[in-house]
């Protein structure tokens, strides 16, 4: 049999996501492809990057060391988030593991005693504790929870940079300026960047807009030899909040060991951490201008400084591969002001390892692949919708029986999610999900605004047994320092 | 919130779905807040499903807590490992589906892709002589969890044969002890409210009794769901076309292997499950290519020892319910729905059925939102399970048959051509395919075009070694195993 490995990789793209895209795939494959960076320099960089447990779980999986970006001035630990509008303030924990009375999950006992107004997230608890609790300091039976991180984007990307750079790993500084394909199989095989230098290359691994829409839309849109991997996704991407600017606006006092969202036109991210301030704007291009954001942003804060914007790509089809270019530029572009994207742009690197491809790119192989990144992807929008859902109601009547505000459309998804929850406290299974189900339920508990119902076999238990339980987890949770 | 609760269940049938249920109910629901009756008829006879089982009964039992001992000695059973096919692919063939993995992951590529690197450079083992199971299985031997204990094949799935009846038995009077009440006779009237939800049954003798929620579990009939409800019922038969089988009891053979045996003949295929005092023994077949006559003498060339009870005949049509939870009714086990025999999974399904409904349990305003949901669950199971068994049909290469000829030419369904087309491609599988889709396709000899071509990066020197080692592994670990019937008398003793 011919021999088809992969053996030249091109990566193109400045962005973080670039680069840890290069060190993972060389550790993954053991160094044994050659891999380029092109670094097309069109996008600044966000000076602090969001990131989830799976994201430390990766780079521990592949023995990258991450102590030196975690130091405490680099990066902020947390485990909850503060939504703050003009009504209200609540709060949503990254819980991974709830509480339970006879196997009968927290919110189901709250629901039955009528506490549900109350957040007794652990996670949420340890984020108001205002210092760094680790979960293996909790007693298991509180439950657990899994700790984000704000780490600082300048120091990540020197730190895969010089990794990068130790394993051979190069790098070129100039956008790509044509591309030229093999006539039989439309493969791209040679990259021929603006300053003449010529790369040849048997995989790409785009993640950068301007590539997307010079080389890659265009031929997208008249493709009609693969109609399988591409996914309508104009209807999908429902979040009006595409659009996503940084600023640095001033001094902190003090850390805080959770992140604040703001709700109003845009949604605002606040991060405090080491003596600074980093202020992330979501917000809807159509409404409301990046000139605009800024204004609004100078009236509170007079010193601020714009460090990074960026906007989702605006796309009518998906298609994750492209003959022999893996397209992930729309996922790390894409913004989202609950969930950390690089959750989904990691999960996207891991189904490239799970479903690596030879030099034929069989098409059965990107179809699935492009199956799995949709089913991560349409899980990503329902959090959001459901999220943009629950902010909304907080200005609306809470008995309403009816599920849609006035302009945040629930998607059929959801509105089941919200039926289960309401009904039973119930979530639906699935398999190796992008968002657990205690995330969910945390959420659901916001976008029900409490009025959700429980197992009734809750019912035929010792009401005063399950209040007693309920009270001992109150005393312990409030052992835990504030 | 004023909700009103569902206090007494009524489950239709006594076989081995309607006590299953019972049990779980029993050991789930607090007596004291929750009713549950079962009616059975003794003139109405059991079909007595899924002699073989797979793992999942494991879980089932130890939720209920019951003690494997006691299970095993008072249904019968025997350990399972897995299920060899013989002359499934070509006459003459034989492989061994065994439960989990062949092989293990190792640099995060599949082990069947080292096989089949393997294979391509002269490899002449067989898949299943890289599954520890299959090797134990083959040699009559089943793991004892101490001896294995740190070791590599520590952590390996087993089911059990059962004897179904005895199995519908003991959980009978484990539920009864949990306060399920038994109520003799037979439903003669089905009553409705003014929705259409059922409201009581009327047995012969006049009795009327009254619930909130029924399960259907009278098998084929479908009392409940079909002739009451009319919930329409989705034919499968031109995928799995098997619409008959003949069963019969036989003495039990010198040779007992701790797997269940599915042998493919001209028009179906038969199989032989192993009893502690005893063979099941059946037939399946497609009655549009073959006689009963013909089946019936076939079925006598199949059996190895003396018959113990009269064969019987069964007839079946392979599909599943539109609905499987319609107004306050449940069906559950072959009232819901049926799929052959031939992967065991008749008594997952009904586990499935079971616990699916208990984590979903409704109020009675609106129970919508659980409806959908369970509905959604089941028939996803249903149809993994459907393809993963076409599979098996299609992937013949017989000449010599029309009813294989079909098997091979059929229109497969598009979940299962996609699944079918990427394993054929690059020998990829996806999270929640139904079984070990390596040992199935590579056991009939249909084997990827490509192996990972990461594994080009593999000198054929550091390849073979690297087989080597798998199999020497398997070898020490098998070595000091008991026979699984050993281990089945100190078990019980």
């Amino acid at each position: 049999m011919q021999n088809k490995v992969i053996n030249k990789i091109s990566i193109i793209g400045n962005q973080i996501e670039s680069w840890m895209s290069a060190i993972i795939l060389y550790r993954a494959l053991e160094g044994k492809c050659e891999i380029n960076i092109i670094e097309n320099a069109e996008l600044s960089q966000p000076a602090y990057f969001e990131a989830g447990s799976f994201f430390f779980e990766i780079h521990q999986r592949f023995g990258i060391n991450l102590k030196p970006v975690m130091q405490p001035n680099q990066s902020q630990l947390f485990s909850a988030t503060k939504i703050k509008s003009e009504q209200t303030e609540k709060w949503l924990g990254n819980d991974i593991k709830l509480a339970q009375y006879k196997g009968f999950e927290l919110p189901h006992i709250l629901s039955l005693l009528t506490q549900t107004s109350e957040n007794l997230s652990l996670a949420v608890r340890v984020s108001q504790a205002q210092q760094l609790i680790l979960p293996q300091q909790i007693p298991p039976q509180l439950g657990r929870y899994d700790l984000s991180a704000l780490i600082n984007g300048h120091d990540y990307l020197h730190f895969l940079k010089q990794a990068a750079h130790f394993v051979g790993i190069k790098s070129y500084s100039a956008a790509v300026k044509s591309i030229s394909c093999n006539s039989e199989n439309n493969q791209i095989e040679q990259l021929v960047l603006a300053d003449e230098q010529v790369i040849k290359t048997e995989l790409i691994i785009n993640t950068s807009a301007h590539f997307q829409r010079a080389f890659l839309t265009q031929s997208a849109q008249n493709s009609t030899n693969n109609p399988a991997n591409a996914d309508n996704i104009k209807d999908k991407f429902i979040s009006k909040y595409t659009a996503f600017a940084q600023f640095k606006v001033a001094m902190s006092q003090t850390a805080q060991f959770y992140k604040t969202v703001n709700c109003d036109d845009c949604i605002y991210h606040h991060y405090d951490f080491s003596g600074q301030r980093i202020v992330s704007v979501y917000y809807d291009p159509n409404a409301i201008s990046l000139q605009q954001v800024h204004q609004q942003i100078l009236a509170i804060y007079p010193n601020a400084e714009m460090i990074c914007d960026k906007a989702s790509l605006q796309l009518q089809q998906f298609e994750s591969w492209r003959h022999n270019c893996l397209n992930l530029a729309e996922i790390h572009l894409d913004t989202n002001p609950l969930f950390a994207a690089s959750n989904l742009f990691l999960r996207a690197l891991m189904r490239l390892l799970e479903l690596f491809p030879n030099k034929d790119f069989e098409k059965n192989n990107a179809a699935l692949f492009q199956q799995l990144l949709m089913q991560d992807l349409n899980q990503y929008q329902a959090y959001q919708n459901l999220f943009e859902f629950a902010l909304n109601r907080d200005s609306e009547d809470v008995q309403s029986t009816n599920e849609q505000t006035e302009s945040i459309q629930l998607t059929e998804e959801n509105q089941q999610r919200i039926a289960l929850f309401k009904s039973s406290a119930r979530l639906s299974h699935e398999l190796n999900p992008l968002i657990i189900r205690e995330i969910w339920s945390n959420l659901l508990v916001l976008a029900t605004q409490g009025h959700y119902g429980f197992d009734p076999v809750l019912h035929a238990l010792d009401k005063t047994q399950i209040t007693h339980w309920l009270n001992g987890y109150k005393q312990k949770l409030n052992e835990i320092k504030i | 919130m004023q909700t009103k609760q569902i206090r007494k269940i009524v489950i239709v049938g006594g076989g081995t779905a309607g006590w299953m249920t019972a049990a779980a109910f029993a050991n789930r629901l607090p007596s004291q807040f929750y009713q549950i009756v079962l009616v059975e008829s003794e003139q109405i006879g059991t079909v007595g499903v899924g002699e073989s089982t797979i793992p999942h009964i494991r879980q089932f039992n130890e939720v209920l807590g019951i003690n494997e001992a006691e299970f095993v000695r008072e249904t019968h059973a025997t350990f399972k490992l897995g299920i060899q096919f013989k002359n499934w692919g070509k006459q003459g063939d034989s492989y061994i589906h065994p439960f989990g993995e062949v092989g293990e992951l190792t640099k995060g590529i599949d082990f069947h892709h080292y096989w089949l690197k393997a294979n391509q450079h002269g490899l002449t083992d067989s898949f299943d002589r890289y599954s520890f199971l299959a090797q134990a299985a083959l040699e009559q031997k089943f793991p004892e969890k101490k001896q294995l204990e740190g070791e590599k094949f520590s952590q390996y799935a087993y089911s059990y044969h059962i004897d179904a009846t005895a199995y519908a038995r003991f959980l009978r009077k484990y539920a009864e002890e949990k306060g399920v009440v038994r109520v003799e006779g037979k439903v003669e009237l089905v009553k409705q409210d003014a929705t259409q939800a059922i409201e009581s049954l009327v047995l012969q003798n006049g009795e009327s009794i009254a619930a909130d929620f029924f399960i259907d579990c009278s098998g084929f009939r479908g009392l409940l769901i079909d002739q009451t409800l009319n919930v329409p019922f989705i034919d499968w038969s031109h995928w799995l076309p098997v619409n008959s089988a003949i069963v019969a009891q036989t003495e039990l053979t010198d040779t007992v292997y701790p797997m269940t045996i599915a042998s493919a003949h001209k028009a179906g295929w038969a199989w032989k499950i192993p009893l502690q005092h005893r063979m099941g023994n059946g037939l399946v077949y497609d009655s549009d290519y073959m006689q009963d006559q013909e089946a019936a003498d076939l079925f006598n060339q199949h059996l190895q020892t003396k018959p113990i009870t009269e064969p019987r005949v069964l007839r079946f049509k392979t599909g599943c319910r539109q609905q499987y939870w319609h107004k306050n009714c449940v069906a559950i086990g072959l009232s819901g729905g049926f799929l052959e025999p031939l992967e065991s999974t008749s008594i997952y399904l009904i586990q499935q059925g079971i616990f699916k409904f208990l984590e979903l349990l409704p109020n009675l305003d609106d129970m919508s939102a659980e409806q959908k949901e369970y509905n959604q669950v089941m028939d996803y199971s249903y149809q993994t399970i459907r393809d993963f068994i076409i599979l098996h049909y299609h992937l013949n290469q017989k000449t010599d048959s029309e009813f294989w000829l079909r098997a091979q030419n059929m229109t497969i369904p598009d979940s299962l051509k996609q699944r079918l087309a990427t394993f054929a491609e690059s020998g990829r599988t996806e999270l929640g395919q139904f079984g070990v889709w390596p040992a199935v396709c590579i056991g009939q000899n249909f084997l990827p075009a490509q192996y990972d071509s990461r594994l080009d990066w593999l000198s054929e020197q550091e390849l073979t070694h690297f087989m080597q080692t798998q199999k020497q592994q398997i070898d020490m670990a098998r070595q000091h195993l008991p026979t699984a019937s050993q281990y089945i008398q100190a078990l019980i003793r």
